[in-house]
């Protein structure tokens, strides 16, 4: 009984081994998701820490949100974009529980739709413009669905997202009561929001790790280098190539 | 080596040492005085039997033993825990230098390589605790493994990893006869089942806790399996699926009778609260009488305390807005001396029941 048990435990680790790469390489067979290159604008290089060789670079998004609001709270997220994304809104906001039903709700796995250079970037204010370039502009439950809305592969991106709600009852930046408390969609975060680069690719970015890219203002920094990341079948991403950037070249001009 | 014979070794030669001690305090006392022979007869079988024990077993015959033995296992603790800590950060240095076929060799290779030192050291006699240290290493293994796996391949997490987890340390626990590795699998297990419920609902896994109502299905079966299956219950597994049971439930129901915004909502938050906070204490109670039934002491603990938490968020809900604070301490205190009361009653109940 005990050899059978020992051998069951072993059996799920290796069984759990092999599922999970039989399923990374599913996500790689195809890149539905789309394949982008990104700058250091949009995946951000951590310093070099002394203990790890490891690279993960940060994906850096933004999204077009009411004037000194911080919250990534699109405002393309509202009341009838949360209904569709599964959020059951039917409780009036004059109801006496609106407030505790709406806080109570969890955030939701969506897929959210990230544009390169599109025209969110182009309409965002001049100083979120320079921090980076890929903006979310839309999310929805079929990923399939969001492909056939946004068929550019290059630069729409179709990323696993969480979305929360946000019962609004005051309005920002003066925090003052609203007459009608109203609901707003968060994009919480984009799943995964790091993405590892292996070798080869992590040897181009070795030398920089330990560079210090601050010389200038940061939001006029020129990015050192661009990456092609491919978004698979599951949407998870993947580093395809790495590529190092002239200085000058990298900067171009905002539109 | 049968890890639950050695246990059972070893609480033998404590009855032994139990039994002489008492012995001899007999014989002080004139009560009981064994005839030259009947002292030297037993005294033979007993080093016969010890000898044997020591030898098939390892077991500790002295408290100085006992004392050294313990010392070895705060060694053997703090020195697997470095080791474990030297090879992580080891890999963590060299990881960047590695292709992506090294890191997924290396990282099957560690659960299985911890199980497989497990099994040669369970095999080769070294000792329950040695065994115990390397399963749950072996469990903290898969653990990472999957977690690392996940990292390097940009993997979105997966509540089935809870499953597989829980499932990997379960299935030692019963294989070695580990009553803690039986406790962290039951939690996860809990976990997953818990993570289901919500992602149900169309949330996302990871914040189950969020919902902590979703643990109650689980931890009540958890709670309940014993009654059903574990007839012949060597390793004392009931009271470990008993205990993790009953503290998931105590865990919800605190969370739920301290914040009712976390229930779904449709309900008004002071009634899901005032609810959950009878609920709970209804529950420790219920904990409190199935330990004295089956007069197992750490069961009527947790109950105990879990019931004293629960009254404590229920009469702070009663008094504590328009109560003078002083008086409101007072009750606190009259009513910690009524449950002395209540408890001296439980502990005469269950000194009874040792003695029948």
């Amino acid at each position: 009984m005990k050899r059978i048990l020992i051998l069951s435990a072993g059996v799920i680790v290796l069984i759990t081994q092999v599922s999970a790469l039989v399923s990374v390489s599913q996500n790689r067979r195809d890149t539905r998701g789309g394949t982008v290159e990104l700058t250091e604008r949009e995946l951000h290089l951590p310093r070099a820490d002394s203990e790890s060789t490891a690279i993960f670079l940060e994906l850096e998004w933004d999204t077009i949100t009411a004037p000194e609001d911080r919250r990534r709270a699109p405002l393309w997220l509202d009341a009838a974009k949360l209904s569709e994304l599964g959020f059951d809104c039917h409780i009036p906001m004059t109801d006496p529980q609106a407030a505790a039903y709406y806080k109570s709700l969890a955030a939701r796995p969506v897929f959210v739709v990230l544009e390169y250079e599109g025209q969110a970037w182009k309409n965002a204010p001049p100083d979120r413009r320079q921090q980076t370039r890929l903006f979310a502009i839309d999310a929805g439950r079929k990923a399939d669905k969001l492909r056939e809305q946004y068929p550019d592969m290059n630069r729409f991106i179709i990323a696993q997202g969480l979305v929360g709600l946000i019962y609004q009852d005051r309005s920002i930046p003066d925090y003052k009561l609203l007459p009608q408390p109203r609901l707003q969609g968060r994009i919480d975060r984009i799943m995964p929001n790091q993405i590892f680069v292996p070798l080869p690719y992590s040897k181009t970015l070795q030398g920089l790790r330990g560079r210090n890219n601050s010389t200038q203002d940061p939001d006029e920094r020129a990015p050192r280098f661009a990456a092609t990341i491919s978004w698979g079948r599951h949407h998870e991403p993947w580093v395809t190539a790495i590529r190092c950037l002239p200085g000058d070249a990298a900067i171009s001009p905002g539109p | 080596m049968d890890t639950n014979a050695q246990r059972k070794a070893q609480q033998r030669v404590d009855r032994i040492s139990s039994f002489r001690k008492e012995l001899s305090q007999l014989e002080r006392e004139q009560a009981l005085v064994l005839t030259a022979e009947q002292q030297s007869g037993l005294n033979a079988h007993y080093e016969r039997l010890l000898a044997d024990l020591t030898q098939q077993y390892d077991v500790d015959v002295t408290e100085s033993g006992k004392r050294v033995s313990w010392g070895m296992r705060i060694t053997a603790l703090l020195g697997g825990a470095a080791f474990c800590a030297a090879l992580v950060l080891f890999l963590h240095r060299i990881w960047g230098n590695l292709p992506a076929s090294a890191h997924v060799l290396i990282l099957s290779a560690i659960p299985l390589l911890l199980l497989a030192a497990a099994e040669l050291i369970s095999h080769f006699g070294a000792g329950l605790y040695y065994t115990a240290l390397l399963v749950l290493a072996a469990v903290l293994g898969f653990v990472l493994e999957l977690n690392a796996l996940g990292n390097i391949f940009n993997v979105v997490s997966s509540a089935q990893a809870l499953l597989v987890w829980g499932s990997f340390a379960v299935l030692l626990a019963h294989a070695y006869g580990l009553r803690l590795t039986l406790g962290a699998g039951l939690l996860l297990l809990c976990s997953y089942t818990a993570s289901l419920l919500f992602s149900l609902t169309g949330a996302y896994w990871e914040d189950f806790m969020s919902r902590p109502e979703s643990l109650l299905p689980s931890a009540i079966i958890v709670y309940a399996l014993p009654s059903v299956a574990y007839r012949q219950d060597r390793n004392d597994f009931g009271f470990v699926f008993r205990f993790c049971g009953a503290g998931c439930v105590f865990f919800a129901l605190l969370f739920l009778a301290l914040d009712g915004h976390t229930f779904s909502g449709r309900f008004p938050v002071r009634t899901v609260e005032t609810l959950y906070q009878f609920v709970g204490l209804l529950a420790s109670a219920a904990v409190v009488l199935h330990g004295i039934r089956l007069g197992r002491a750490g069961m009527v603990n947790l109950g105990a305390l879990a019931f004293i938490i629960f009254l404590y968020v229920k009469l702070h809900t009663w008094w504590w807005a328009w109560m003078p604070k002083y008086l409101f301490f007072l009750l606190i205190g009259m009513v910690a001396l009524l449950l002395l009361y209540i408890f001296r009653r439980l502990h005469a109940g269950l000194s009874e029941r040792a003695h029948t």
